[in-house]
């Protein structure tokens, strides 16, 4: 491609810009092309997902879960754009039109973690009903809240792949796997957060965006996952070793899409490893966050002493006997943490009394009938009566379950498989240490539905005003060392 | 469980946690071959192979009581079910190993295939007793290859492998770890037998080429529960029994 296409922060779209009515006239044109036209809405959407039985070429293609989920979601964007830009020009519109993207954790202007004001128009083919409405509503200006949608985590990741291949929360894009398989419960950690947390924020019990059989229906689904995009480009800028894998298990990987004539196309994913070869850049990428806890010396997290050694993987040393049920309401547990082996790590040359190098927290054997609809807040000893500010110092993080009915029932022809989230907690676990708020042989979790930021002028709504929902049964809860 | 990268996730992590179970399965073809190859009705009385029948229609035809048929069958069904079985469920096994804590990481995969097995077990007391009181005759073997080509298909059976996939938690210390090890082998087995019962029926009444039964059937539910697209390989699967039920006649 000639010339260098940019996507741009669609909440700094410049007074007069026609973006989002261009967008809107190419949906619009998709929406009323046949349903077995490739080229149409909602065939674009059922290459995702689809809740009906039957299948069309190339439906119900999503990769979530493994490594694929970066590349595949690249290329679905990719295809998507040229079809809404085809029909842009074909209405005389711009031929450099680009999908915009929308960074919620962006604080200018102050409302960009709002939906974007073209989507909450009912008149307009970019508005969606099927958005979350409790404890706020999308469509009437709700807020994400920047903890619970934090890129912080999954760029603080350094490898592409998991670095630990039980912890697949150790790579930025998810888990090693050698064919497509639809679902997984390999989340990297920009999939865990905030990609899940985003669809299920936006979504809310019932909403297109909170099950990946209907979340491309939704206008917004396509400037979600240009940011998620963006966030890999902007990880790869980070540097400090952050690269795209080259392993060619990944790189010669193959997946077909359809291209705006409607005609099949095959491209490996080494074609989309970089957006500049592609011809398109981003107008912004994302720096690293401050982190709010620093790694106390001597304790977890803590530099470890020049082995040369790679860190060891970790092992479980501590679980729940009984199932957390998740119902829209706070549930906390205690979690015993197990001696662990006195004895050096074999051939490590690690002694497993010293401080752990990392600490994960998992919630493993996650069932539920649907999902909820409500990313619930994960803390680590959280003192009773915490002010926001205490709580933010004991969040682990904010987990959504994304694609969890998938799980037990997967609609393509792929296995249904466990649900599982996890959160690297190294550093947490240190800042508590050094205040002298970790106990070596317990560790208290608390779940909290998450929090919304509430529209300008709207009631801030308490937790127990929540709707109660069937019950998520998170079946354990684990720790890990390494 | 993703199984298609556990060869790779297995290599990366440097261990075998699983090594109880790969064991159980080598163990299994092991013994399973050295029985086929000292049929039992060759063997001196009270020789190892005179206790131990390969062929489950032949320990239920020699046997006076449907008890007697049972006792005469059951080592070497549950040998049989090891080797067809174990080896397809050692990606559960890795899930119980790597969930379970260290010192008693091998133990607790020993939990989970006992429980297992026990499954298995049951199934074919239930089995060998039927052999006992309706011995397979005529178009049997045909018969039970079509009703396993036909269960492919099923819905039922397709939950079933879904079921395979599932885990259950596993608690880590105490009484509760050994309820939890023990809960998954029998939530696994009965999601096995839900999508393999079929399969083990053929095997029921097989009364020549038995060994040759076993390579090729446990090579079906190896690829049923690994192969990443199950309802492609049933139906390739259902064909071939299929056929080989057409060729049975």
């Amino acid at each position: 491609m000639a010339t260098t296409l940019v996507r741009r922060d669609v909440w700094k779209l410049p007074a007069g810009d026609k973006t989002l009515e261009w967008y809107a006239k190419g949906v619009d044109a998709m929406k009323k092309r046949a349903p077995d036209d490739p080229t149409s809405w909602s065939y674009q959407a059922a290459m995702h997902g689809s809740p009906l039985a039957k299948t069309l070429p190339l439906w119900k293609g999503c990769q979530h879960g493994s490594w694929w989920f970066v590349g595949w979601h690249r290329m679905y964007l990719l295809r998507f754009e040229q079809i809404v830009r085809a029909a842009v020009v074909a209405a005389h519109g711009p031929a450099t039109w680009t999908l915009p993207y929308w960074d919620y954790t962006s604080t200018s202007p102050a409302n960009a973690n709002t939906l974007p004001l073209a989507f909450r128009d009912p008149a307009s083919p970019l508005y969606a009903k099927q958005r979350r409405t409790t404890p706020y509503d999308v469509n009437k200006g709700m807020g994400l809240h920047p903890d619970t949608v934090s890129v912080r985590a999954a760029l603080e990741t350094t490898s592409f792949v998991p670095s630990d291949p039980n912890h697949p929360i150790t790579g930025f894009a998810g888990q090693v796997v050698s064919r497509s398989i639809h679902y997984n419960n390999g989340f990297g950690a920009l999939e865990q957060q905030p990609h899940n947390v985003v669809h299920v924020a936006i979504g809310g019990p019932g909403g297109l965006m909170t099950n990946p059989d209907t979340a491309a229906a939704d206008p917004i689904f396509w400037l979600h996952h240009a940011n998620i995009d963006r966030l890999w480009a902007s990880w790869v800028a980070l540097g400090g070793g952050r690269a795209t894998t080259t392993d060619p298990h990944w790189t010669g990987k193959k997946f077909s899409f359809f291209d705006a004539s409607g005609t099949k196309k095959s491209t490996t994913l080494h074609h989309v490893e970089s957006t500049e070869t592609l011809g398109y850049t981003y107008e912004h990428l994302t720096t690293l966050p401050v982190a709010p806890h620093a790694a106390a010396p001597g304790g977890p997290g803590a530099p470890p002493a020049a082995t040369g050694a790679p860190a060891p993987h970790a092992e479980i040393v501590g679980g729940t006997s009984e199932p957390v049920l998740l119902t829209g309401r706070q549930a906390a547990r205690s979690v015993p943490i197990e001696t662990p082996r006195a004895k050096p790590v074999a051939g490590r040359g690690v002694a497993a009394t010293a401080a752990p190098r990392r600490v994960f927290l998992a919630l493993d054997d996650i069932t539920a009938e649907e999902d909820p609809g409500t990313p619930y807040s994960v803390y680590v000893n959280l003192p009773g009566q915490a002010t926001p500010e205490v709580a933010r110092e004991h969040l682990a993080g904010t987990v959504a379950f994304f694609g969890i009915g998938n799980a037990a029932q997967p609609g393509a022809d792929t296995h249904a498989h466990p649900y599982r989230a996890e959160f690297d907690i190294t550093r947490l676990v240190s800042h508590l240490t050094a205040r002298g708020e970790w106990d070596p042989a317990r560790v208290d979790v608390a779940f909290r539905p998450a929090d919304f930021v509430p529209p300008e002028g709207a009631a801030e709504v308490g937790d127990d005003a929540l709707p109660e929902h069937a019950p998520v049964s998170v079946g354990r809860i684990s720790l890990h060392y390494a | 469980v993703s199984v298609a990268a556990l060869p790779r996730r297995a290599a990366a992590a440097g261990a075998r946690p699983q090594a109880v179970a790969e064991a159980v399965a080598v163990a299994a073809w092991l013994a399973l071959v050295e029985l086929h190859a000292g049929p039992a009705h060759h063997a001196a009385p009270g020789s190892f192979h005179a206790h131990l029948h390969a062929v489950p229609a032949a320990a239920a035809a020699g046997a006076a009581t449907p008890w007697s048929a049972v006792v005469a069958g059951l080592p070497g069904w549950v040998l049989m079910a090891a080797a067809m079985m174990v080896p397809a469920a050692i990606p559960a096994a890795r899930h119980v190993a790597v969930n379970s804590l260290r010192r008693r990481r091998h133990r607790a995969v020993g939990e989970f295939l006992a429980a297992y097995l026990a499954v298995w077990a049951v199934a074919g007391a239930l089995a060998l007793a039927a052999l006992w009181r309706w011995p397979p005759r005529g178009p049997a073997l045909a018969i039970a290859l079509a009703v396993a080509a036909g269960w492919q298909v099923t819905p039922w059976h397709r939950r079933a492998v879904n079921a395979c996939h599932r885990t259950t938690p596993l608690p880590v210390s105490g009484r509760a770890a050994v309820r939890g090890t023990t809960r998954y082998g029998l939530r696994y087995g009965l999601a096995c037998l839900g999508s393999c019962w079929a399969l083990m029926a053929v095997m029921a009444v097989a009364t020549t080429g038995h060994l040759a039964w076993t390579v090729a059937l446990g090579a079906v539910v190896a690829a049923q529960k690994l192969l990443v697209r199950p309802r492609r390989t049933a139906r390739v699967v259902a064909v071939l029994l299929a056929v080989a039920a057409v060729s049975a006649l």
